[in-house]
């Protein structure tokens, strides 16, 4: 079957770094954590939680940028879901009357919708007998698919548009969905991505869970560490990210520069654990995306992992590499020691990340990673100062809570 | 409307809420097309009446009253009236 090659022209982004993808490549080539004590945040909830560490937004979009028609209907997650939109329609520059066009459409993501406007209508429902929800738009905060709804009015949207929700591997999946529907010719250009609000909510299920880092409240930067033997969990944060995908026909015909090609993508689910996902479901979606890419694992240059510094997740997934890419020591490594775990947004952040690293032809280490795990010690972990390296190809992991994995494949664009 | 204290509380409604400025919400503005507002700002205009008089549109009670508001003459008017059948105090200005 006759296939559309599908390339990145644009990206937005809300990192813990602050609005704009330049802030993010700053931090993470600077090797800065943005990883901060919440107690103060938390208030009085702060007795409850073993986990004070997380990495919030430094900078906040201004909700006032959003008419207010549109505004009333967005929690913080659609607000910022919002600004990687927009951002990612500007770089890729793409032209005003295609946006609106029946091609144009949006596949978005979410863990929730905005836990903020939940807590919040729960409170009016609770407390006031009398109301229902505390106003119009509370609904339209809460739904799960706010993000893809609340962009695709503001933005004046006409084509296709899913909602995804896989927690932490929701943008990889979103970004994967948008390119089988560009390859197969239902849309030219697709807005895709996810978003992460963080509320205190978030934080405390990850410490119920055990799955949160607390040993390092009290020097927040150096948590949480990628497959170092030292880790203890991981630390949840908010961002949100859009990728711009188009065919390449149509990139090539507007002759917007192209920024990287998807070569590949798998997702599948591995059913024998809610909390993590095994060795062997992880091998099979890493050789599955390999296989849709035409890739052989020695193609590959960099694999940017899901590692979120679990105790357990981290060696499933590096025992994963190891087997995958045994004998040939491919470049790993992790972005969450630099800005925690944005849960929804993780893999399109840490993909955009990734791609920064293909044009600068230098990877970025995994921060606090001093003494590797030894499940992980056959990796080929890339050293503190960073690796120069000629990245024609690289994988993208996320992994999620429900044993949904997903994994893609980008590859420098040729023609 | 002929109480002060109503249209001067729900002019502070329209410019809290609806981003308008005061000069905007004159009695005569119609509140579709003059104030530019929709159905869902109805839902918070009602929302709103509740918490600022202690009561909201009855849709069983007043249907044809409420259907008939154009302009925010009307509505202080429907206001003014529950308020005197409800005997409702409002605040000193």
């Amino acid at each position: 079957m006759n296939r559309n090659r599908v390339v990145i022209t644009g990206y937005g982004i809300v990192s813990p770094y602050g609005i704009g993808a330049e802030k993010m490549f700053d931090g993470l080539y600077a090797n800065r954590s943005a990883v901060v004590n919440i107690r103060e945040w938390l208030g009085p909830r702060a007795p409850a939680y073993h986990s004070l560490v997380a990495a919030p937004l430094q900078e906040i979009p201004d909700p006032r940028d959003v008419p207010r028609t549109f505004r009333r209907n967005m929690g913080p997650l659609a607000v910022i879901a919002y600004r990687s939109c927009v951002d990612a329609i500007a770089h890729a520059a793409v032209p005003a009357g295609a946006v609106g066009s029946p091609g144009f459409g949006i596949v978005y993501s979410s863990t929730t919708g905005s836990a903020e406007a939940l807590e919040e209508s729960f409170r009016v429902y609770i407390e006031d007998t009398l109301r229902v929800l505390p106003n119009s738009g509370s609904f339209f905060k809460i739904m799960s698919h706010t993000c893809t709804a609340n962009v695709a009015h503001a933005l004046g949207l006409r084509g296709i548009a899913y909602s995804v929700s896989s927690a932490c591997a929701s943008s990889t999946q979103a970004i994967g969905i948008a390119y089988d529907l560009l390859r197969r010719g239902a849309q030219e250009m697709i807005l895709c991505g996810g978003s992460e609000e963080l509320h205190p909510l978030a934080v405390l299920i990850f410490d119920l869970l055990q799955a949160a880092s607390w040993k390092y409240n009290d020097r927040p930067t150096q948590t949480p560490r990628p497959f170092d033997v030292q880790r203890d969990g991981t630390v949840c944060s908010a961002g949100a990210g859009a990728l711009l995908l188009e065919t390449e026909a149509s990139a090539r015909r507007r002759n917007a520069p192209i920024l990287g090609e998807i070569a590949g993508y798998a997702t599948n689910i591995d059913p024998t654990s809610m909390a993590q996902s095994s060795q062997e479901s992880i091998v099979a979606c890493i050789r599955a995306a390999l296989a849709d890419a035409g890739v052989r694992p020695e193609d590959v240059d960099y694999v940017n992992a899901h590692a979120t510094a679990t105790v357990a997740g981290d060696i499933s997934e590096g025992l994963a590499i190891e087997e995958v890419f045994g004998g040939r020591p491919v470049p790993v490594s992790s972005l969450k020691g630099h800005m925690g775990h944005a849960l929804a947004a993780a893999g399109v952040l840490e993909l955009v990340g990734s791609l920064e690293m293909m044009r600068r032809g230098r990877l970025v280490p995994s921060l606090n990673l001093e003494t590797p795990c030894p499940e992980a010690a056959g990796l080929n972990h890339i050293p503190h100062a960073g690796l120069e390296a000629r990245v024609r190809c690289f994988v993208k992991n996320s992994f999620a809570f429900g044993g949904i994995n997903a994994v893609l494949v980008v590859k420098e664009y040729a023609e | 409307m002929s109480d002060p204290r109503i249209y001067g509380m729900i002019k502070d409604i329209f410019v809290e809420f609806f981003e308008l400025k005061e000069s905007q919400v004159r009695p005569e503005a119609t509140l579709f097309e003059d104030l530019g507002l929709d159905s869902l700002d109805m839902v918070d205009l009602a929302v709103e009446l509740q918490a600022k008089f202690g009561f909201t549109f009855d849709r069983a009670a007043d249907e044809e009253k409420i259907r008939a508001i154009r302009t925010v003459r009307n509505f202080c008017d429907y206001v003014e009236e529950k308020i005197k059948i409800l005997n409702i105090k409002l605040p000193d200005l």
